[in-house]
């Protein structure tokens, strides 16, 4: 179980969070699924509502479940954005919690809304994907290297009189 | 004595690498059964995993009084229905600890697993006095119905020799105050489906099954019967004509099937062939070769074809029985290669035929008789399942979310 911090966490709260899910299934092909309903369990693991056991995302999850294979989970709102490398922890298809989501469902989409089932996902790593961050670790790393010399704040401009 | 060795989940995974080590293992609970430490035990009387009493006592049979809970979850939501009492010499360990349960194979730690919650609906009853719990049990998505709780094969001995139903009827009458007729009265069946369907998401599955009743005008008359007004007092807590369902029941004609059809809202039927080859079928389920014989039985699944419709009849077999002794086969090559072939001979004509793991259980003729090894059925799923595959079939009334029971249809999910 990984460490969330708070603004991970915030992000994961907020309805208009980007929140994919990306996997490999059993033919080696990637797949990447947006899940709005992700969300952050008292325990750590993640959790979100599956409509369909036929869709690619299930199936890869049961593929990754048995095989024991990683998948990656991309959050992101604005210029914020994670990374997480998890493993598909335990495919829930009665109880507390499959109600719970259920009745998110049915409140937001109307009392026909269905689900099949509810994936905890076990978060192994995490990591602030956001291209600032990117920006000054890769600087702090290679701190002259890559960047085209021609931006603003590295070249002196000639004045022409 | 030191058992001989029995290769695990673990090394038959090993050995058949596309074959997931969690089908193993649930195959694996099926064959060798589960007992629950007194920790495991306590924590089931827990409102969340109660089913109430039970004919079924986990673990050390008349040592334990508690109330049993409901199927065994693996982690990747298929359920175990692993009727306890240990049906053999070493068990799988199901202890209770740091709030969860844990499954052991004796001092080896083998996965967290789950049990499947009480539905809401049990400890009512319906207006007649009846505890539900007793008209319909739950899987994790299914509701079983028996409206019919006696099989006739068991007069004169024609049961199926690796049968045990209804061998505990006295048990079960004393844990519901007597009140346990062989037959069930619909409007107790409406009531009971009525109130299970007030919890959200419980259940997207009623399945029907009852002891074999032959009796009738024409060859179960009286079950098709008894089948209809079930199926009936069901329908009449839906608003569409069909609702998911199925049958599993005798084999009948094709004016019976289509009554069932038309009558009522099922939407699948399961005449089981149990066992394939012909010699053993005669011998293993004496009841199906009397009433009206192997042939009958595979017709009524191909006729059952024409009415609901391709990938929607299915057939069990209860693998592993045809190697049953003195008559069975000797090799398990043979065993498979007959599975095989009716696999195909059903799939060619738009039947779901689906495997079993046999459990020689106690009550039955056959207890006492040696399983086949785990490896034997991690060949048989991988097998029919590509034969399945080939002719797009796919058992979507039986699998893991309603069944559970089944290696084949579990290695569906990721077709």
């Amino acid at each position: 179980m990984s460490d969330f911090p708070e603004e991970l966490r915030a992000l994961l709260r907020q309805p208009d969070t980007a929140k994919v899910i990306a996997t490999v299934g059993r033919e080696g092909a990637p797949h990447v699924a947006a899940r709005p309903t992700l969300q952050l369990l008292a325990n750590g693991d993640l959790a979100f509502a599956e409509v369909l056991d036929s869709s690619q995302l299930s199936k890869d999850l049961v593929y990754a479940l048995w095989f024991e294979r990683p998948i990656a989970i991309g959050i992101s709102r604005g210029e914020a954005a994670w990374q997480l490398t998890a493993r598909p922890w335990r495919c829930v298809v009665a109880g507390p919690l499959l109600k719970q989501f259920l009745l998110a469902a049915r409140a937001a989409q109307g009392p026909d809304a269905d689900i099949a089932t509810v994936w905890v996902l076990r978060v192994d790593a995490v990591r602030d994907d956001s291209p600032e961050t990117q920006r000054l670790a890769d600087a702090a790393l290679r701190p002259n290297a890559g960047a085209h010399l021609d931006r603003e704040s590295l070249v002196r401009r000639a004045v022409v009189s | 004595m030191p058992r001989p060795h029995d290769p695990g989940p673990r090394e038959v995974a090993a050995l058949h690498p596309q074959v997931p080590f969690l089908i193993l293992l649930k195959m694996d609970l099926q064959r060798r059964g589960l007992q629950l430490t007194p920790a495991a035990l306590d924590a089931v009387q827990d409102p969340l995993y109660d089913y109430g009493r039970s004919y079924v006592i986990y673990g050390q049979g008349e040592a334990v009084r508690k109330n049993a809970p409901g199927p065994l979850l693996l982690r990747d939501g298929t359920s175990v229905l692993v009727l306890a009492g240990a049906q053999t010499a070493d068990p799988y360990t199901v202890d209770f600890h740091d709030g969860r349960f844990v499954l052991y194979d004796a001092a080896e730690f083998i996965d967290e697993v789950d049990f499947t919650p009480r539905p809401d609906y049990y400890g009512k009853r319906t207006s007649r006095g009846v505890p539900m719990e007793t008209i319909a049990t739950a899987r994790p998505q299914r509701l079983d119905l028996n409206p019919y709780r006696f099989c006739h094969f068991w007069e004169g001995g024609n049961q199926c020799r690796y049968c045990a139903y209804f061998t505990d009827v006295t048990a079960t009458k004393a844990l519901v105050d007597g009140k346990f007729p062989r037959e069930v009265d619909p409007e107790d069946i409406y009531e009971t489906v009525a109130e299970a369907l007030k919890e959200p998401g419980r259940f997207s599955q009623v399945m029907l099954t009852s002891g074999a009743d032959p009796r009738g005008e024409r060859t179960f008359d009286f079950e098709v019967g008894r089948q209809i007004e079930a199926l009936q007092a069901i329908g009449r807590n839906f608003k569409t004509r069909r609702f998911a369902s199925e049958l599993i029941g005798c084999a009948y004609d094709k004016q019976q099937l289509q009554r069932l059809h038309d009558e009522t809202g099922l939407t699948s039927y399961c005449p089981d062939i149990e066992v394939w080859d012909p010699k053993l079928f005669d011998w293993i389920c004496p009841g199906k070769a009397k009433f009206n014989g192997r042939d009958w039985w595979i017709r009524s699944a191909l006729e059952a074809v024409d009415i609901f419709g391709p990938g929607n009849v299915y057939t069990n077999a209860v693998a592993g029985v045809e190697l049953a002794q003195p008559h069975g086969f000797k090799t398990l090559d043979e065993a498979l290669a007959s599975h095989f072939e009716a696999c195909e001979f059903f799939a060619k004509h738009g039947v779901v035929y689906l495997s079993l793991v046999w459990i020689p259980w106690r009550g039955s003729q056959f207890h006492g008789q040696k399983q086949p090894p785990l490896e034997f059925y991690a060949r048989l799923i991988q097998g029919l399942r590509d034969i399945k595959r080939a002719y797009g079939l796919k058992a979507v009334n039986d699998d893991y979310r309603h069944c559970g029971n089944h290696g084949d249809s579990d290695l569906e999910r990721i077709d």
